[in-house]
């Protein structure tokens, strides 16, 4: 083979130096450099370059010095945690530490305010426990909600601010919380009321205030990621102002008013349908960053 | 032979065509790591051996200290410690640790050198025909060039040492740094052509034309 009008392999040779190449390749370079001097003596100038670099070259630690200093280093200075997979891992991690940081009086007066429902509705008798029950279940969701979000209420805002989790998500923790025990404790006063009050089932009870319990919930929600806990709680009292004035008060149990309340606030598929909508738009908005912007608000009076 | 089909299609280059095991698309790298990151101490030191001698011939070279290269090791295996959760297949095994050992590295040394990078178009005029300069530089004592070597500017060495230390093919080279292998291919004449002027300024081989 001739060295004039072949290719001259001048990429390679500085990987032929260093010995990376493989077998067929470097054959292919010997062949050239046998029939080419100038890509002998650029090589020539690759190999000492590669054979400096090696020059003054000490044998590697052992593998279990390095390991175990690598490793003290590892036990002696935790780092700080990773950013997380948003996944179900994540959630489940999420929901465990914010139910640490939700203040027991949250708790605490919720269980009250359905005790107190309980022996109204007992106290009362004749089928009245479905209603009583459709009042007070909404209320404790909401309200449990509301207090559980803000710097006001926060016992650890100022270590959440600096997190990594978007504080509407933080919200949307919480309020499954709340949510989770708002629903156990109506069942549980439920089944209570069924067992003192025979003439209702227990499947007609949880009917009566699950479905407004979500929709009011659904709302409060999204009004208080998308504006702030205040404005939410704020909206969220005042609808429930007028639901219960159709109830309580006679004049108003009749008429336009009455019935639009009473098709808004019960379990059926149009209010269903209007709490996943509700829902879905909570977990979009969950997803963006940022403070809903009412949170610096004062506290309304409550 | 046979290498491992999912990711020999995502680097089809000749020169992993044929020959011995390819180090960078091991699946035994990709077990080790995949232990390693459910805390298998054991993972990291088989992990450790296999990559021992190239790692640490590059930290060496980048350092210019057995010491500094020492600590750089243990950041960088401590590193894989801790991310190798992270790691996700989407390079070479090998790759992954060398760019988590050029970071420690900069990490390290940050404060000793600044890090400067040439404007790679400036310095495109070094000629890559082979010439007298290389002559003089094959003819130069070795003990010479390690000196000048010690002189060089971080990004000459670290180039130098990746491909001559620690024998990184300049495919992967690429992969570490991040740019494309043409780029690997410049910087490598460049470096050279940097060692040369080392060699010329301490009076060893000949000023080039």
């Amino acid at each position: 083979m001739s060295g004039d009008g072949m290719r001259h392999p001048t990429d390679a040779l500085a990987e032929y130096a260093a010995g990376v190449l493989d077998p067929s390749e470097r054959t292919t370079i010997e062949t050239h450099l046998t029939a080419c001097s100038s890509c002998r003596a650029a090589l020539l100038g690759w190999t000492a370059v590669a054979a400096a670099t090696r020059t003054p070259m000490e044998a590697p630690p052992s593998a279990p010095s390095v390991v175990r200093a690598a490793l003290t280093r590892a036990a002696l200075a935790p780092q700080a945690p990773p950013v997380r997979r948003r996944d179900v891992r994540f959630a489940a991690e999420l929901l465990r530490a914010e139910l640490r940081l939700v203040r027991p009086s949250v708790w605490v007066a919720s269980i009250l305010v359905m005790a107190c429902a309980v022996v109204a509705a007992a106290a009362a008798g004749h089928g009245s426990g479905a209603t009583v029950l459709s009042l007070v279940a909404p209320l404790i969701a909401v309200a449990g909600v509301a207090g559980v979000y803000g710097p006001e209420r926060e016992p650890a805002f100022e270590a959440l601010a600096i997190t990594s989790t978007s504080p509407r998500l933080v919200l949307l923790a919480r309020a499954t919380l709340v949510f989770g025990y708002a629903l156990t404790l109506a069942v549980a006063a439920s089944a209570v009321l069924r067992l003192v009050a025979t003439e209702v089932g227990l499947v007609d009870l949880v009917i009566a205030w699950l479905g407004p319990m979500t929709l009011l919930l659904a709302l409060s929600l999204v009004l208080a990621m998308w504006i702030g806990p205040n404005v939410s709680l704020g909206v969220a009292a005042a609808l429930w102002m007028l639901r219960v004035a159709t109830v309580g008060i006679p004049e108003l149990s009749e008429g336009w008013l009455a019935a639009r309340m009473q098709e808004v606030w019960a379990t059926s598929p149009g209010t269903v349908a209007v709490t996943f909508a509700l829902v879905a738009t909570a977990l979009a908005l969950s997803r963006r960053p940022g403070r809903p912007r009412g949170g610096r608000l004062r506290p309304v009076a409550w | 032979m046979p290498v491992s089909g999912r990711l020999r299609l995502r680097w089809p280059s000749p020169e992993t065509a044929s020959g011995v095991e390819d180090p960078s698309v091991s699946e035994a790298d990709v077990v080790l790591v995949g232990r390693v990151a459910v805390g298998d101490a054991a993972a990291l030191a088989t992990l450790y051996r296999r990559h021992a001698d190239g790692l640490f011939a590059f930290l060496q070279q980048y350092a210019r200290d057995r010491m500094v290269a020492e600590e750089i090791l243990q950041d960088t295996l401590l590193a894989v410690w801790r991310s190798a959760h992270l790691y996700a297949g989407r390079s070479g095994v090998r790759t992954w640790i060398f760019g988590i050992a050029r970071r420690q590295a900069h990490n390290r040394l940050r404060n000793q050198e600044p890090r400067k990078l040439p404007l790679d178009g400036l310095a495109g005029r070094a000629d890559p025909a082979p010439g007298p300069a290389e002559w003089a530089i094959a003819s130069a004592q070795r003990a010479a060039i390690a000196d000048a070597f010690a002189v060089l500017a971080p990004h000459h060495r670290e180039m130098l040492a990746l491909a001559f230390a620690a024998r990184l093919p300049h495919r992967e080279i690429a992969e570490v740094l991040g740019v494309p292998v043409g780029t690997v291919k410049s910087r490598l004449h460049h470096a050279r052509a940097a060692l040369h002027r080392a060699l010329a300024d301490r009076g060893f081989v000949e000023e080039m034309p």
